[in-house]
């Protein structure tokens, strides 16, 4: 019995929550919740939903979001270059700590200013600059979205946010994402519209937009 | 051997997508509003949690719960990025959300974010009625009229939308007291 009259009530309880009850059933009701526990902790519970209404707006909930459908797709991908490449330098490294060769080739290649890289990809190079004492290398792999960049580095402030761009030969930079600095070798992978065949330039700035990285490429 | 070291982290990324994937872009998304800076956002989501899978600890959290906190993360630095970038080229993003200043104004987003996503989750009856008679303020004899109910009806299935949407907070993780 008692029940069923707090399940008539349920529906004005709902009104009142949200203060659109008119007088006549929100009187009713309230005269209900005074003496039923339960409807009382039950118009709690929808007051405390309601005050939650209000952060939502109406224009987002009416637009409906969905991802491309190949994005799992393309962070699996980047996950496998990465991991493909990791592994690439880590077996790099072996090779160079046991013939001591590679390091010396490094430091060579640091002195140009200049770096050549082929149409379609190239292993890692070093940046011609790097201040702040970064170690950095880089390789660039053409893809169907423009140019891939592996990037490899540390050195750089952990603390701070590194933009990657290209430069056509007009000197319209293009955007290749940004990245943390780290304390220890670390690969990451960017992106950038710029087909490959039309970059002539890689570098990086810091937020305060000084050049930190800075590679020209030799075609 | 290699390869199935491969192939499991490649798994482990298309398991977590399926299960939070959309929800992450849908949040980047809301925030940042652009798709293809959502899309980065959870993309580098993804590979930040996947380089970091071995420290991830299912007793301290749920994936999710370790998902979002890193997104927010990137969000926030793809909006700081934003506010001291140098100009772009053409291609660069526009449209992305002018008011993402701080961990504040992303902490407001969520919240935001986490009602629209428990309102979607709600059947289309009841987030009908909730729109109806909350967001656009009409009587519910107006919308009982339209919909070809009786104003009851349409008290009670505001009532049951408003427990399904404290079941749906609930599962977001809302937290009243923010």
């Amino acid at each position: 019995m008692r029940a069923d009259e707090c399940r008539s009530f349920r529906g004005e309880l709902a009104s009142v929550a949200l203060d659109r009850s008119e007088d006549d059933g929100r009187a009713r009701a309230l005269a209900h919740v005074d003496g039923c526990a339960d409807c009382r902790h039950e118009l709690s519970e929808l007051r405390r939903t309601v005050r939650a209404l209000p952060a939502a707006s109406l224009e987002h909930l009416d637009t409906d979001y969905m991802p491309s459908t190949d994005l799992a797709d393309r962070i699996t991908r980047s996950a496998r270059e990465e991991r493909h490449h990791t592994r690439r330098r880590r077996g790099r490294r072996a090779a160079r700590v046991l013939a001591g060769v590679a390091a010396a080739a490094i430091v060579a290649l640091v002195s140009f200013a200049w770096v050549r890289v082929d149409d379609t990809s190239a292993a890692f190079q070093p940046f011609a600059t790097a201040q702040n004492g970064a170690i950095a290398t880089f390789g660039l792999e053409k893809n169907d979205q423009g140019t891939k960049i592996l990037l490899r580095q540390r050195g750089l402030d952990p603390a701070r946010v590194y933009w990657l761009w290209l430069t056509d030969a007009s000197g319209q930079r293009f955007s290749a994402g940004t990245f943390r600095g780290t304390a220890h070798d670390e690969t990451i992978t960017l992106q950038s519209a710029l087909p490959l065949d039309q970059t002539v330039r890689v570098w990086c700035t810091d937020s305060d937009t000084a050049v930190v990285l800075d590679s020209w490429i030799q075609r | 051997m290699t390869m199935r070291v491969v192939d499991a982290d490649t798994e482990w990324i298309t398991a977590a997508y399926a299960a939070h994937g959309r929800e992450l872009y849908r949040f980047a998304y809301r925030s940042l509003g652009d798709r293809g800076l959502a899309e980065e956002a959870v993309q580098t989501t993804y590979l930040r949690a996947w380089r970091a899978a071995d420290r991830f600890d299912e007793q301290l959290g749920s994936l999710r719960t370790w998902l979002f906190a890193i997104i927010r993360n990137v969000i926030v630095d793809m909006a700081r990025a934003r506010n001291v970038r140098p100009p772009l080229a053409a291609d660069d993003n526009v449209g992305m959300g002018a008011e993402l200043h701080d961990e504040h104004a992303i902490e407001r987003m969520l919240i935001s974010w986490q009602v629209e996503e428990a309102l979607r989750k709600l059947s289309e009856d009841h987030r009908v009625v909730l729109i109806e008679t909350y967001y656009r303020a009409r009587p519910y004899s107006d919308v009982a009229a339209e919909l070809g109910v009786p104003v009851g009806t349409v008290k009670s299935r505001v009532y049951y939308a408003l427990r399904a949407l404290r079941l749906a907070l609930d599962e977001l993780g809302w937290d009243d007291a923010r």
